[in-house]
């Protein structure tokens, strides 16, 4: 028996491990991406009295509201974009949103992105805020956040790419995290008739809940009680989408605005459907930031015309710099 | 806990630890065992641990009971027997029976409707619940005698390499095995790291990647009209299914190796099997042999004339359909494969098939089509969606290829070639060849074996794809 044979467990250890280590050494300086993406995340959740104006719901907030966009129309406020990936409207999410939320701003605003998803039961099961709190309160995991980024796996056609350290040809990223909590996706066309094909299928055995929705409404009356304004508005999607939405969700627009603002949420008429999507759902960049400026319109229309302007005079420079607009 | 999941990492290190320093005396490694397999299978929800101990005590007090009044065995099993599926009937199926009962008697236009019930079903009860049962059965045979001491027992059955999703093993196979402790040779804990490399490269970078793909096709509100289309996913997701469950028991086994124990091999290349009971002799050997002995033999076999035989077989056969799901679907899986080896037993066509050239390639191929159909009514949610899909898998005229270069990416590909190539490899009989570099010193041969296990084991790391939790885990 030669020595290799004898050692053969150890040998193979060693190698494997060796390989494990040299990869995810030779990865990460040149991999910034993956430590920017857990960064964000982790980053988000512990925002704490940061913002005048937070930004809640899913990736389609987060991906289609754009924090600079809408601090530019609200007279340089504070804009945090607190949205999670796949969000649902959970009891700890909504505990959370309040939080980002400067207990000494002079208009603390929400405004809350709502999507027939983000109302269902799976959402508030299986989401990226949900996920991120596990994280949070898991010592072993947080204690290895970056060296398990390090571990993240890679695409076949992409190993050798970026074990040698180089770029792709093409973009090597389709999007830019950044520090506001905006989700800056770098493209604007893509197939979306295969993303409406398979779209039923968040709703199969999910729909929108009347407590979810109840729980919502409980929330924003709360919000209001403690003086802090609430908007809330259905971001724009593909017609194919819409009316999937519309047919399987059992999203009832009409009758969940008229609960949220019986709750005193302002609700924005956002129009419905000329943003291009690049899945059906989910804006590129371009169309996020016209989206923003219409959101972030409305907002100041909304509240200045509903509040009038003493209330606006004494509460804030968001209001005061609409004025002056 | 998962097996491929960082706790586990974590479970598996400190069992390490303790494992050397209890596993010389009975009473410790059996504590040992029982204390970390409990542990395990608590991690996803410490309630269920009270069912499982709760069971296991009636099946203890039972075999025992059977030893100390042999005139009330019968009794005894049979409480045993009610205990047991009357567990796993209440946890499984009572929500499935109870709508089923409710959609029979709207039917008949009675008022009259059962509480719908869906109870969160306990992970691998299934496996745990037969693992028991052969336990007070081979009792009652006399094929065992029941084990006086508790921690023993439990460490029979509770023992976590194979708690969630088998292999089944024996009371007779593994009672004696834990009754004492062999130091495993450096022989076996080669073979069980290979075994657990293979097992998470099987589930980590076949299964899960085929998964998506998968989930995608069957969780789509249509059917897409491509016979071509559905052939691919019908054997992506024969391979995922394979990869996912293979790999777990050969994880299991491996483990089972590195404590000195040895469970029985669970798969064995299921789809190149020649006939359909060639199949069932490769496909999770453990349950089908359990299903054998306890249910098939039982009610005769094959002894009590041809027609009879016939309906034993199909009683094992929908029963073990129904042991994988509460639902008709996989009901109709069972039956299928029922039908095809009814089939093979009064024709069979497998071995008059050998005799000619190239014979037992088509009957492979005949036997690997059935099975691929029968995966698609496993999967499929609903029995109109097994048939559309069928109906295009059957119908040339909406053969459509181009369906799969619009929707499925090459990369998706990637981990059937790899499993079909590892079957190819095993059609052709190439595995049995000892492989050389030509330009490499023989003295480094024996290092080619370590470097391409180490290979695999990076590959189970970066090449790994987003799938997680074990399919088997579900039944």
């Amino acid at each position: 028996m030669t020595f290799i044979t004898r050692h053969r467990i150890a040998i193979t250890s060693a190698i494997a491990l060796a390989l494990i280590a040299a990869t995810a050494l030779r990865r990460g300086p040149s991999d910034p991406d993956l430590r920017n993406l857990s960064q964000f995340w982790s980053g988000k959740m512990a925002w704490r009295g940061a913002a005048d104006c937070v930004i809640a719901g899913d990736s389609r907030a987060g991906q289609g509201l754009v924090p600079a966009v809408l601090r530019e129309r609200l007279g340089d406020a504070r804009v945090l974009n607190f949205a999670f990936d796949s969000g649902g409207y959970s009891e700890e999410y909504l505990g959370a949103i309040d939080r980002v939320l400067d207990a000494d701003s002079p208009a603390p605003t929400i405004l809350l992105a709502l999507t027939p998803y983000s109302l269902t039961p799976g959402a508030i099961r299986l989401n990226e805020f949900e996920h991120q709190r596990h994280l949070a309160s898991s010592p072993l995991k947080s204690a290895l956040g970056d060296s398990l980024d390090r571990l993240q796996p890679m695409r076949v056609d992409r190993v050798m790419t970026e074990l040698s350290g180089r770029r792709t040809n093409g973009p090597a990223k389709d999007r830019l995290w950044h520090d506001d909590g905006w989700v800056q996706v770098l493209r604007d066309g893509g197939n979306e008739r295969m993303y409406v094909d398979h779209y039923h299928e968040s709703f199969q055995d999910n729909h929108v809940d009347a407590d979810i929705v109840r729980n919502v409404a409980r929330h924003v009356a709360r919000w209001r009680g403690r003086g802090i304004r609430v908007a809330a508005f259905r971001p724009p999607v593909a017609a194919p989408i819409r009316a999937i939405e519309d047919t399987c969700s059992q999203f009832d627009e009409t009758a969940i605005r008229a609960i949220l603002t019986d709750a005193g949420a302002q609700w924005l008429d956002v129009a419905g459907s000329p943003y291009a999507t690049y899945d059906g759902s989910h804006l590129g960049s371009r169309e996020a930031m016209r989206l923003s400026t219409e959101v972030g319109r409305l907002m100041a229309d909304t509240f200045v015309v509903r509040h009038g302007t003493r209330e606006v005079a004494q509460n804030s420079r968001v209001d005061a710099a609409t004025i002056a607009d | 806990m998962l097996f491929n999941s960082l706790e586990f990492i974590v479970f598996i290190a400190a069992f390490a630890a303790v494992w050397p320093l209890l596993r010389r005396h009975n009473a410790g490694r059996w504590a040992c065992l029982v204390v970390f397999s409990l542990f395990f299978y608590g991690w996803w929800d410490w309630r269920y641990v009270f069912l499982l101990v709760a069971t296991g005590l009636i099946d203890y007090a039972g075999a025992l009971g059977m030893d100390i009044w042999p005139r009330r065995r019968k009794a005894l099993l049979i409480g045993s027997l009610a205990c047991n599926l009357g567990t796993l009937i209440g946890f499984k199926y009572l929500g499935f029976l109870i709508d089923n009962t409710n959609a029979l008697v709207g039917a008949t236009g009675l008022d009259f409707r059962l509480a719908s019930i869906n109870p969160v079903l306990p992970i691998g009860i299934s496996f745990y619940t037969f693992q028991s049962l052969n336990y007070t059965i081979d009792v009652y045979r006399g094929i065992i005698r029941p084990t006086r001491n508790l921690l023993h027992f439990f460490a029979y059955l509770s023992i976590f390499p194979h708690l969630v999703a088998g292999p089944i093993v024996r009371a007779s196979h593994l009672l004696p095995q834990l009754a004492q402790y062999t130091h495993p040779t450096e022989s076996q804990r080669w073979d069980g790291l290979r075994l657990i490399i293979y097992g998470y490269f099987k589930k980590m970078v076949i299964a899960d990647a085929l998964a998506p793909t998968v989930a995608v096709a069957f969780g789509a509100a249509g059917v897409v009209a491509s016979g071509a289309y559905w052939w691919l996913i019908a054997a992506m997701f024969a391979m995922q299914i394979y990869g996912d469950f293979s790999g777990y028991s050969d994880i299991a086994r491996g483990l089972a190796k590195w404590m000195g124990y040895d469970f029985p091999v669970n798969f064995n290349q299921p789809y190149l099997a020649t006939s359909f009971s060639d199949f069932w002799r490769r496909w999770h050997i453990s349950l089908s042999t359990w299903f054998r002995d306890y249910v098939y033999l039982p009610l005769g076999g094959s002894r009590v004339g041809a027609a009879r035989a016939h309906v034993n077989l199909w009683v094992t056969m929908l029963v073990s359909g129904f042991w994988h799901g509460a639902a008709w679907t996989f009901v109709a899986w069972g039956a299928l494969h029922a039908a095809c080896l009814s089939i093979e037993r009064m024709t069979d066509w497998p071995r008059r098939l050998s005799r000619i050239p190239g014979g037992r390639i088509l009957s492979t191929a005949l036997v690997l089509i059935f099975v691929l159909s029968g995966w698609v009514l496993f999967r499929a949610q609903t029995f109109g969606q097994a048939g559309a899909i069928l109906a295009c898998m059957f119908n040339p005229a909406v053969w459509n290829p181009q369906v799969i270069r619009d929707s499925i990416h090459w990369r998706e590909l990637i981990p059937l070639v790899l499993i079909g190539l590892h079957h190819l490899f095993h059609l052709l009989r190439l595995n049995e060849i000892e492989w050389r570099l030509p330009r490499l010193r023989p003295a480094l041969h024996p290092i080619l074996q370590p470097v391409a296990l180490a290979t695999l084991a990076w590959a189970c790391v970066y090449l790994r794809g987003p799938g997680n939790v074990f399919i088997y885990f579900q039944f």
